[in-house]
């Protein structure tokens, strides 16, 4: 599954937009989008996944449209796992992940075996196998997470969408949740908060900075402490680290 | 918590009462009849006359099949209606403190039905003229309603709450005015019928719209269950579980539209039926559309007959407006859903 975003050009009502962006996703890698607060990286991710409707500029799944594509098809090819994740309605873990079976589905049609497959599929890779008759209410924060990931699981897409889902989440949380999408075989474009975990974990990585790409490549090339500077802000040092042989940033003070 | 009992178990258990609470309503009133001869007389004019003798007077026959059972089925349509009614708007605003009452659709239809009365705005529709200015006034307070606590694409709570009560007090206000500076014209229907419901004067030609309106709208929901379970997650979520939200926020505001509508049309304002009702559905079943939407409704129908018994019942020969019994169960149970929303 290929991913070519062209000249997306989106603006809300007041003032955040995505100034002709172009970015690209190739098969079974994992696409990293970095940058401050307010620099459009959930506003790109929610132009792709459809939850915002970009101005101008092409969104091609494997050269085909997705904005001109009905939703079950779009669902069939990309599962994301965003920013909502209150349910305030009384659900079990097992129909929050079935739910994820909805693009396959047809008006009446009832559960089958290959979507009791699917859901056991699901759970299992996050670990969660036991825990398919609880209320996902009274989960917590980093349990409801890996829920919404087998949801997305569950839908057996190619391409996965990671809307900063780690962003509330205790470091072993994102940890783990870093760890386990990067050993699925799927393509992956995420937004990325931390940049030590980006550099990890990136194949590939995009900057934005107020709306536009300030750059993109591999963590080698992108990670220096000029880009820090002018994209963050703040001082840092990066040098490879000896056990991960990816680059590490340590924060320094200003003065 | 309760635990989750078997589905088909609590539906088969739950239609019999509700059966049973059909012949029971219509022996109860001023003049009682016993059950044996009610049940007799409903049996002898759906399977005719062979099937056995008669023992009783024409005034009883007629007490029965003109007077109560058209009322009392009236009042199941209408519970099992409104308890949909809050369903769907529950899913559309995700929030389980939505009812047509309680977010002013009542009073928006009860509003437009009243205007209607006094302008003839509909009279070329003829009979279902109510009805249909019912709908219209029911469609509008909801998408106003709707559109006032969407925030950054987001339902606000409060501002949920508090634009419903505001445009319930106009849409009553209105109500109010024209009921008091036309009420020769308005006849049978007067402020208070419309404000706070009654099943009064029920005959059967009443039953066919509200019972044909609801079986669609039930049709199309459970149709759409998967959907309206997906709905609960978010819009941004559902989108991308292969769901077109808009079309279905569309759908969701035609139905519920419709239900409350035609309902107020013909018992005037009964509130709280489609906050309790669901509410006591997903305590026993979980929140599952495929059980809810079911449940939720014979739920409703059981409530409406028996709140109706009582409000014949508790100041004979004077009748109570079934709405304000209705208001004084529900209330409580608004409150402590709100208080439990809070805390979490």
């Amino acid at each position: 599954m290929k991913l070519d975003v062209k000249d997306l050009y989106f603006q809300y009502e007041q003032d955040h937009a995505l100034d002709h962006v172009t970015l690209q996703v190739h098969p079974k890698s994992f696409v990293g989008v970095i940058g401050p607060n307010g620099s459009g990286k959930s506003t790109l991710l929610k132009n792709i996944y459809r939850a915002l409707k970009p101005k101008s500029g092409t969104i091609l799944f494997n050269e085909e449209s997705i904005l001109s594509m009905n939703y079950k098809k779009s669902s069939q090819m990309m599962s994301v796992v965003g920013q909502e994740n209150e349910v305030s309605f009384d659900f079990k873990v097992e129909d929050i992940v079935k739910m994820g079976r909805t693009p396959y589905k047809k008006i009446f049609e009832l559960d089958n075996q290959k979507d009791e497959e699917a859901l056991i599929h699901a759970l299992k890779q996050v670990g969660l196998e036991d825990y398919r008759q609880k209320n996902y209410t009274e989960l917590s924060g980093g349990e409801k997470q890996r829920v919404l990931l087998a949801r997305a699981l569950c839908q057996e897409a190619e391409f996965l969408i990671l809307d900063e889902p780690t962003n509330h989440l205790d470091i072993y949380y994102q940890l783990q949740l870093f760890e386990l999408v990067k050993s699925l075989d799927l393509t992956i474009l995420s937004a990325v908060h931390d940049l030590n975990i980006a550099s990890q974990y990136c194949d590939y990585i995009y900057i934005l900075q107020n709306g536009k790409i300030y750059d993109h490549g591999t963590p080698k090339e992108l990670m220096t402490s000029k880009m820090i500077q002018e994209v963050f802000h703040v001082n840092a040092e990066v040098s490879i680290h000896p056990i991960t042989q990816k680059p590490h940033i340590i924060f320094l003070p200003s003065i | 918590m309760l635990k989750k009992l078997s589905f088909s178990k609590v539906i088969i258990f739950l239609l019999m009462i509700l059966l049973l609470s059909i012949v029971i309503a219509t022996t109860l009133g001023p003049v009682r009849i016993p059950m044996i001869k009610a049940l007799k007389i409903i049996i002898v004019q759906l399977f005719g006359e062979s099937v056995m003798a008669s023992d009783w007077t024409l005034i009883e026959q007629n007490t029965v099949l003109l007077l109560r059972l058209p009322r009392v089925l009236l009042g199941a349509i209408v519970g099992a209606s409104l308890a949909i009614c809050g369903v769907a708007m529950q899913a559309l605003v995700r929030n389980q403190l939505a009812d047509p009452f309680i977010l002013g659709v009542s009073s928006g239809a009860s509003a437009f039905a009243t205007l209607d009365m006094l302008f003839g705005t509909f009279a070329f529709l003829g009979a279902y003229r109510l009805s249909l200015s019912a709908f219209i006034g029911a469609a509008m307070t909801i998408i106003l309603v709707y559109m006032l606590s969407r925030i950054k694409g987001k339902i606000n709570m409060t501002q949920l709450l508090l634009s419903g009560v505001a445009i319930s007090m106009i849409m009553d206000g209105i109500t109010k005015m024209i009921t008091l500076s036309a009420p020769n014209a308005l006849g049978l229907h007067n402020a208070e019928f419309w404000m706070s419901g009654s099943l009064a004067g029920a005959k059967w030609d009443y039953l066919t719209l509200p019972l044909v309106t609801m079986i669609i709208c039930m049709g199309v929901l459970i149709a759409n269950y998967r959907t309206l379970n997906v709905l609960l997650l978010g819009d941004q979520t559902a989108g991308t579980l292969g769901v077109h939200v808009e079309r279905m926020q569309k759908l969701l505001i035609l139905i519920s539209s419709l239900l409350a509508g035609v309902t107020i049309a013909v018992s005037g304002s009964i509130g709280f039926v489609g906050l309790m009702c669901p509410h006591f559905a997903r305590l026993l079943v979980g929140s599952d559309h495929k059980k809810v939407l079911p449940l939720s409704a014979i739920l409703g129908a059981i409530l409406v007959i028996w709140t109706d018994v009582a409000a014949r019942m508790i100041l004979a020969p004077e009748e109570l407006p079934i709405g304000i019994l209705t208001a004084i169960i529900g209330g409580p149970i608004f409150i402590i859903l709100l208080r439990k929303k809070q805390l979490r």
